[in-house]
């Protein structure tokens, strides 16, 4: 018997994520962010997104008219901040409650 | 170099690549949030070169992160790689068989292996044309270019007697070309037909059995017109009678001149050594195909998911 190569996990965890980026970015933005402190707070509630992939995402999702920006300028230098439209609002609900269902579903798929 | 200037080089080989009305607002915010990143790595210390470039790298290449910003259509579908990979080798292979056979054919070996490298590069750019256009078409009106289900086997009457009809042209054509210019001048044939007539052995003892093999494929397609569809005996004729065609093409090659005239047999072989090549890889997979047996036909009611 030969022996069972590995399935490669973390190529198929990444998968998983990248499903999950776009509900996770939109629920974070009620309130605005801008890209740096959005991915803090994805971080601290276990949600980490790379750079690379985060900022660029949120200019996708404004494209898409889901986020609208202003530039700010604060306690530092200027700053794009994000935060949800009435479309992301929607689009926020509708994918929430997609997703319990699915989590329900798989819950049961796994027993 | 400092940190700076590597954000700076990093933000410009990024915008570079998107549009440009976008590329200054991208940049702003990019330098922005990259400067912040680097200030948090640095945690109170001054950012050198090798702490931007760290974070620049894990980043991502410039050309993959404009790709994230504005995601661009593949101008080739990923499921055509392999489709274009095979067709690409396939016609460099028929023209580098036709530079193989170009100087049996009297032509220089170094120009046929000039002509045959422009051939291959422009067979590469007919096929990307060809795919990129077929990837886009299938973009924008997918309804037009959307799977239909079809029956490879019937065949439609029109296009089988017009295929005859090609065959019985061809068979005038060549075999009596100085009879078809006079219809056309009304008179005597012109001067130029005196060179390019057929060498007379060419003409009594080889190019019959071409016309004998025309005549053969020409009563296949009728009778598979009369019959509406291919079946597996007319098929295995179809190919004996390509296989048979193409062997002839070869034969012609290579055994003499097929033209009084050197030159005009030359060139003429140099044009028919790669339509002989393509028809005899093309006889030869059909005949491959034909001899593996054929996939069981599923029960009714059988599963698919069934082993």
């Amino acid at each position: 018997m030969g022996q069972i190569a590995e399935p490669p996990l973390p190529k198929l965890d990444l998968e998983l994520r990248r499903g999950v980026l776009t509900i996770a970015v939109l629920s974070q933005l009620a309130a605005p962010q801008y890209g740096y402190s959005l991915r803090q707070a994805l971080a601290a509630k276990g949600m980490p997104i790379e750079e690379g992939t985060l900022y660029p995402l949120l200019r996708r999702l404004e494209g898409q008219g889901l986020l609208e920006s202003e530039w700010r300028i604060e306690d530092g230098p200027p700053r794009r901040y994000y935060a949800l439209s009435e479309a992301g609002a929607a689009a926020l609900r509708r994918l929430a409650g997609e997703w319990r269902d699915l989590v329900s579903t798989m819950s049961g798929l796994l027993g | 170099m400092d940190a700076q200037t590597v954000i700076e080089s990093y933000v410009r080989d990024v915008t570079q690549r998107l549009p440009r009305r976008t590329r200054a607002d991208v940049a702003l915010e990019l330098r922005a949030l990259l400067m912040e990143e680097l200030a948090a790595r640095a945690a109170g210390r001054a950012a050198d070169e090798a702490m931007a470039v760290e974070l620049v790298r894990g980043f991502g290449a410039p050309g993959e992160v404009a790709g994230r910003y504005r995601p661009a259509a593949p101008l080739l579908d990923a499921a055509d790689t392999r489709p274009f990979i095979m067709a690409a080798i396939a016609g460099a292979l028929v023209i580098m068989a036709g530079v193989a056979i170009a100087p049996a054919a009297g032509a220089h070996p170094h120009q046929a292996a000039n002509a045959a490298t422009g051939a291959i590069l422009g067979w590469l750019g007919f096929l990307f044309v060809v795919f990129a256009a077929r990837s886009w078409a299938q973009r924008h009106w997918p309804s037009l270019t959307a799977w239909r289900p079809h029956d490879p086997e019937k065949v439609s009457r029109a296009a089988s007697l017009a295929l005859v009809a090609v065959i019985v042209l061809g068979i005038v054509c060549y075999g009596a070309p100085t009879w078809v210019a006079a219809q056309f001048t009304g008179g005597p044939v012109p001067a130029w037909m005196t060179t390019v007539a057929y060498a007379p052995d060419f003409q009594a003892n080889r190019l019959p059995w071409l016309f004998g093999l025309w005549v053969a494929q020409a009563l296949l397609i009728l009778w598979v017109a009369l019959e509406g569809r291919w079946r597996a005996p007319t098929r295995r004729i179809e190919a004996g009678l390509l296989l048979g065609v193409s062997l002839a093409l070869i034969w012609f090659l290579a055994a003499g001149p097929m033209f009084q005239t050197a030159a005009v047999d030359h060139t003429a072989k140099a044009w028919l050594a790669p339509v002989a090549i393509l028809m005899l890889v093309y006889a030869v997979w059909k005949v491959a195909k034909l001899s593996r047996p054929p996939a069981p036909p599923m029960q009714p009611g059988a599963s698919s998911l069934a082993i």
